[in-house]
């Protein structure tokens, strides 16, 4: 009974003392210490225990909430329908973002296929919404790499919601590489790229992001070291001017179709004043999430350093 | 309206428990996993003076009572860097009036913290560090700051990392620009010039560890070029909809509650990884099995329903 006593006057010691931090408990190698530290820890792992249980029934409740919201937008392959919500609002962005994975094979809706009927599922929304730039995110670069897929893909997608004759005009851009793609297949039409595109679209991955900044980098210096400019010239203009050029503007809004807010190495320098939407323990690519989205930014109160 | 009267909160029983519990729940966080560098974005302060109808000085004061009460959980945590954004590049946009007067409130208030601080601790125990473009500073304000820096440079528990005059975009310009500038000099070569030079002539400098939780306050989703390069890539980021202001020790908890959940379980799925990768390259590392039927044991002799035959 004695040592029971003394045991939880150690520990309400280590708890109250002012100057008793826990990286001197850690520190303390006395068998007291140890106890005390593990008499800690197993709370904690209590705590996880019921945050664990917690997590689970918001998991089940976001899941349910997402699918209630799946039900109400359902844009049923109509741009009618999705300009008229959004219409409701009193701003929408000029330029969106879209942040989107390469999902398992055995997932519903995932593969490589599944990602690009995601894609052209919200081509589709961004255009019939009347936006007419999007960056689609994604971090290994696969999109890149399937460029003639896509734009099949769009342009059928663009048909479905559209009609046969009235896809929208739409470029793909891959900006990394300086290359620009035309429609389905008029990259030597001219008559065709005489038009002002409905919407362009740019594919993004981690490449354009860091790796970027450090070749720029390398560029001035090589720059710098001909003479052709000074260090003195290296500004927030200059560089902005540059990755403006390379990989486009900033974008007004970011929509992750991730279960949680993570960049996963999106291009620090487009990410200044973007508005970042997602929604928790979603990982599917669904019109009420762009929807939201878009709501959400027209609440949004845009006051740079005001 | 507050829910429970000030002279209940302020009797020494609750003030006593509450200090207790932090305590307690300072040491058993502490034994988990815990961010070693925290960002703070600190909005707010004038919407949460607004609401309560004080000037917008009341407004800043009572941000700066929040920051000391983060400062304090941080120690006992053991968190070694805590930036926060202080003044932004941006913010000279504001009103002349209100520039000098964040100025003033923020020296002032360092002023004071140094104060506090070496009342509680017996041997002071944060650094301050400005982060920003010191060009852009009034000289005595500098002056003032670079004071404040000097006095605490021996500090070694905790590490405050104050951004003033400071913008993301800022700080990767002046990154690249000093990478140009000493490769001009030859002071570097071409090959070196990668993401970690960059980070390393940051104005956090080299031995500042990547920012693992960053929080922003008074729910806006957006990070206001604030340590972009920093959080693009393998972070938390945790947007709260309540005013810096009401933010408390309490909010800091239930974050890092979470934060140390999911990073234990990443650790764990981690592991499992490594262990499942390890174990399937181990079987493929195995010359393939050529076995050839005839040379198996002899089986167990037949026995059919039909009889022996």
């Amino acid at each position: 009974m004695e040592s029971v006593h003394k045991d939880f006057e150690a520990v309400k010691k280590s708890v109250i003392s002012k100057d008793r931090e826990f990286k001197g408990l850690n520190d303390d190698h006395s068998i007291r210490g140890r106890i005390v530290f593990y008499a800690f820890h197993l709370t904690l792992l209590v705590v996880y225990f019921f945050y664990s249980i917690y997590r689970g029934f918001e998991y089940a409740r976001n899941k349910i909430r997402i699918k209630l919201l799946n039900l109400a937008y359902n844009p049923a392959q109509t741009p009618q329908i999705i300009r008229v919500d959004v219409n409701k609002l009193s701003k929408i962005p000029k330029r969106i973002s879209a942040v989107v994975n390469l999902k398992s094979e055995e997932e519903e809706g995932g593969g490589f296929y599944g990602l690009l009927n995601d894609c052209s599922e919200i081509v589709a929304w961004t255009v019939a919404s009347g936006i007419p730039t999007l960056s689609l995110y994604e971090r290994s670069g696969i999109l890149k790499q399937s460029v003639e897929e896509l734009r099949v893909a769009i342009h059928k997608k663009l048909d479905d919601y559209f009609g046969c004759d009235c896809v929208p005009v739409f470029t793909i851009s891959i900006p990394h590489l300086n290359q620009t793609f035309w429609g389905l297949d008029h990259d030597d039409d001219d008559e065709y790229k005489s038009l002002e595109p409905d919407i362009e679209v740019s594919l993004l991955s981690s490449n354009d992001g860091k790796p970027t900044i450090v070749e720029l980098t390398k560029t001035m210096a090589d720059l710098a070291y001909k003479k052709e400019m000074s260090p003195k010239d290296v500004t927030v203009q200059l560089i902005d001017n540059e990755l403006t050029e390379l990989i486009g503007a900033e974008p007004d809004l970011i929509i992750l179709f991730t279960p949680v807010l993570d960049l996963q190495g999106y291009p620090p320098w487009h990410i200044r004043l973007s508005e970042f939407y997602w929604e928790p323990d979603n990982e599917d690519v669904t019109y009420a999430i762009f929807l939201r989205a878009l709501q959400k930014y027209s609440t949004c109160k845009i006051n740079v350093g005001k | 309206m507050k829910l429970i009267p000030a002279f209940v909160t302020n009797s020494s029983p609750v003030v006593w428990l509450n200090n207790f519990t932090r305590k307690a729940i300072a040491n058993m966080l502490a034994t988990g996993t815990v961010p070693e560098h925290v960002a703070l974005i600190m909005d707010g302060n004038r919407r949460y003076a607004k609401t309560n109808g004080l000037p917008t000085q009341g407004g800043h004061e009572a941000g700066s009572a929040t920051l000391l009460e983060i400062v304090d959980v941080s120690l006992q945590l053991g968190i070694r860097h805590l930036s926060i954004y202080a003044f932004s590049i941006e913010n000279f946009n504001r009103s002349k009036e209100e520039v000098d007067l964040l100025f003033s409130l923020l020296v002032e208030r360092l002023d004071t913290f140094l104060e506090h601080r070496e009342r509680v601790d017996k041997a002071p125990a944060v650094r301050i560090r400005i982060i920003g473009n010191k060009s852009l500073i009034p000289p005595q304000t500098l002056y003032r700051l670079e004071n404040i820096e000097k006095i605490t440079q021996n500090n070694t528990q905790l590490v405050l990392n104050v951004c003033f005059a400071y913008t993301s975009r800022d700080e990767i310009s002046h990154s690249v620009g000093v990478l140009v500038d000493k490769f001009v000099n030859h002071e570097t070569t071409r090959v070196d010039i990668d993401e970690i030079a960059i980070y390393n002539n940051f104005y956090f400098g080299p031995e500042t560890p990547p920012v693992n939780l960053l929080i922003r306050t008074s729910g806006h989703t957006r990070l206001s070029d604030f340590l972009m390069w920093q959080v693009c890539e393998d972070s938390h980021i945790e947007f709260l909809n309540v005013y810096w202001p009401s933010f408390t020790s309490y909010h800091f908890y239930a974050i890092l509650v979470k934060y140390g959940y999911f990073e234990s379980a990443q650790l764990a799925v981690d592991k499992l990884n490594s262990y499942t990768s390890s174990m399937i390259s181990y079987v493929e590392d195995e010359p393939r099995k050529q076995t050839e039927l005839h040379r198996l044991p002899p089986h167990p002799p037949f026995v059919s329903v039909l009889g022996k035959r």
